[in-house]
């Protein structure tokens, strides 16, 4: 891992892309120089290798539908399929939630052609099933975001 | 049916792709408009984990679809496997392909609409990466332009995507929405009055990300800045539009104050520096291209402030698409080394000076480099 260009001691966190004067400057920074630098860390742009250490599971993990591997995405920066996504879930949520500050895709609702019922009733089923353990677990706020993707399946018309 | 485009590339259309043809609101600052929605086939590995029997289905798979849809219009699709290295190159010159694509590693490449507005790469970073892209300040042309191709692909092409997450994407910081909406800006105001810097910070404290003029990892030159939107995921694509078009609708703004202050303050030194670089254009004898963007920019800002009259913004862009790499070489029709590349260049501008100012006292070019005696090829400004 790259080293802090102000520091050089702890992990460049941050990366810095400067335009000056016509020529632009990569900096990379950890966390605590680029604040003394007066950089708002949480705005700036981040790479996908921002703050690897919480994310990094510490037993790595394995997509079962393609073979990626967890530390395999960290290393190069890209997902093996769309399965990754569950299965790197916890991981994967954090670093949406670092790049774009959200976890809820609030755009196009999208329905394939062919075989949108199955699907939909998969995820349906899915997300009753996570509904009742966010209610259990009086986790109220994550529930009321599921029952949200709940009546926007039951929009298309799966019950 | 409209006709397709001709190929080989080598005879790629005569006229100025849309996006540099100067029209449009705010031209005269921003160069271009461009949104991009990156896609996946859902229940199959992304690019980059794909073997290559999988990026050939995927490939054959969308090529299909746009061949047999007649609502589709006009595609071609390209393999870049195809294609020379030259021609791969004369794509990302007229920016119908990202760098990454320069690359041929199986079957990828781009399926491009007939009037050069519309663009699919297949096989990018992600599947698909669905393109429009125009001329001036246009992000809402541009995007209903964009989503009702999504519309139309996604009912034939079963996309990857999940009901919290959106669309996925081979890299996260791309889910959701897939939306990118970038406008290429010129801003040599803001870089004589040393104000680009906490313009350009404050548009990223703001979630715009800045990138130079061929996307990803390209280097700033001429003042050519493409500005961004950073984050996907968490608004409707609409809004993310909005945002970044207000936040666009500000940096043109203090560019168009920085003008007036240099005008007001500095006209003399304004139209020294204008001038100075168009002597240097009229006769240098050898041009880098990053030379010659940054001696352009003079020229355009001379332009759009009204104290340089020998060329048209038009023609200008003729002449900087013309001095391309790629484009030099398909023009000299030869292989050209990193000096005699730099001489063409060089050549190449003098015979555009002369064909856009003949009444002026300019020194013809050499004949078989004139505008005139290139076999009906792209280069000569015809307006």
């Amino acid at each position: 891992m790259k080293l802090c260009d102000e520091c050089g001691i702890n992990p460049a966190n941050i990366h810095l892309t400067q335009i000056m004067q016509n020529e632009t400057h990569i900096s990379h920074l950890c966390e605590e120089c680029a604040r003394k630098k007066g950089i708002n860390v949480s705005l700036n742009e981040q790479t996908v290798e921002a703050s690897p250490q919480k994310s990094v599971p510490a037993v790595d993990k394995t997509c079962k539908q393609c073979g990626c591997t967890y530390a395999l995405f960290r290393s190069k920066g890209w997902l093996g399929c769309s399965n990754c996504y569950q299965a790197f879930e916890k991981e994967i949520d954090e670093l949406l939630l670092q790049m774009h500050g959200s976890l809820v895709h609030k755009g196009k609702k999208y329905t394939a052609r062919t075989g949108t019922a199955p699907q939909a009733l998969s995820e349906m089923k899915r997300l009753r099933q996570e509904l009742a353990v966010a209610i259990k677990n009086e986790a109220f706020e994550q529930a009321a975001t599921i029952r949200d993707a709940i009546q926007t399946i039951k929009q298309m018309g799966v019950q | 049916m409209r006709a397709k485009l001709p190929l080989p590339l080598s005879v790629l259309p005569d006229d100025l792709p849309a996006w540099f043809s100067h029209t449009g609101p705010q031209a005269d600052l921003v160069i271009s408009t461009r949104v991009r929605l990156a896609r996946n086939l859902a229940n199959r590995r992304f690019t980059y984990h794909a073997g290559r029997s999988e990026r050939k289905q995927v490939f054959d798979m969308v090529a299909s679809v746009l061949e047999r849809g007649k609502e589709f219009g006009a595609f071609s699709v390209i393999n870049c496997a195809s294609l020379s290295p030259l021609d791969r190159q004369l794509l990302l010159e007229e920016r119908l392909i990202s760098p990454d694509l320069l690359n041929v590693e199986g079957d990828r490449g781009v399926a491009i609409d007939n009037d050069r507005h519309t663009s699919i790469m297949i096989n990018e970073e992600d599947h698909l990466r669905l393109h429009s892209i125009d001329s001036g300040f246009k992000a809402e042309e541009v995007w209903y332009r964009i989503n009702l191709l999504d519309d139309l692909l996604g009912h034939h092409l079963p996309y990857a995507y999940d009901i919290r997450r959106g669309f996925l994407t081979s890299c996260p910081t791309n889910s959701g929405t897939g939306l990118r909406v970038s406008f290429l800006l010129h801003l040599p105001g803001l870089a004589l009055t040393k104000t680009i810097d906490p313009v350009l910070l404050g548009a990223s404290q703001m979630g715009i990300s800045t990138r130079g003029f061929f996307g990803e990892h390209s280097e700033v030159m001429g003042n050519l800045f493409q500005l961004s939107n950073q984050a996907t995921l968490g608004a409707r694509e609409e809004e993310f539009l909005q945002h970044t078009r207000k936040i666009i609708g500000e940096v043109t703004a203090h560019e168009r104050s920085a003008r007036e202050r240099i005008l007001a303050d500095a006209g003399l030194e304004l139209s020294d520096r204008v001038f100075r670089a168009w002597g240097i254009l009229l006769h240098a004898k050898m041009l880098t291209m990053a030379e010659f963007l940054n001696l352009s920019s003079a020229l355009r800002l001379g332009i759009d402030c009204g104290i340089f009259s020998e060329m048209t913004a038009v023609q200008l862009n003729r002449m900087t698409l013309a001095v391309m790499p790629a484009h030099l070489q398909r023009n000299r029709n030869t292989t050209l080394s990193e000096t005699s590349e730099q001489c063409e260049r060089a050549d190449m501008v003098r015979a555009f000076i002369g064909a856009a100012a003949p009444k002026k006292a300019v020194r013809k070019p050499r004949s078989a480099l004139s505008p005139e005696n290139n076999n009906g090829r792209r280069g000569a400004d015809r307006s």
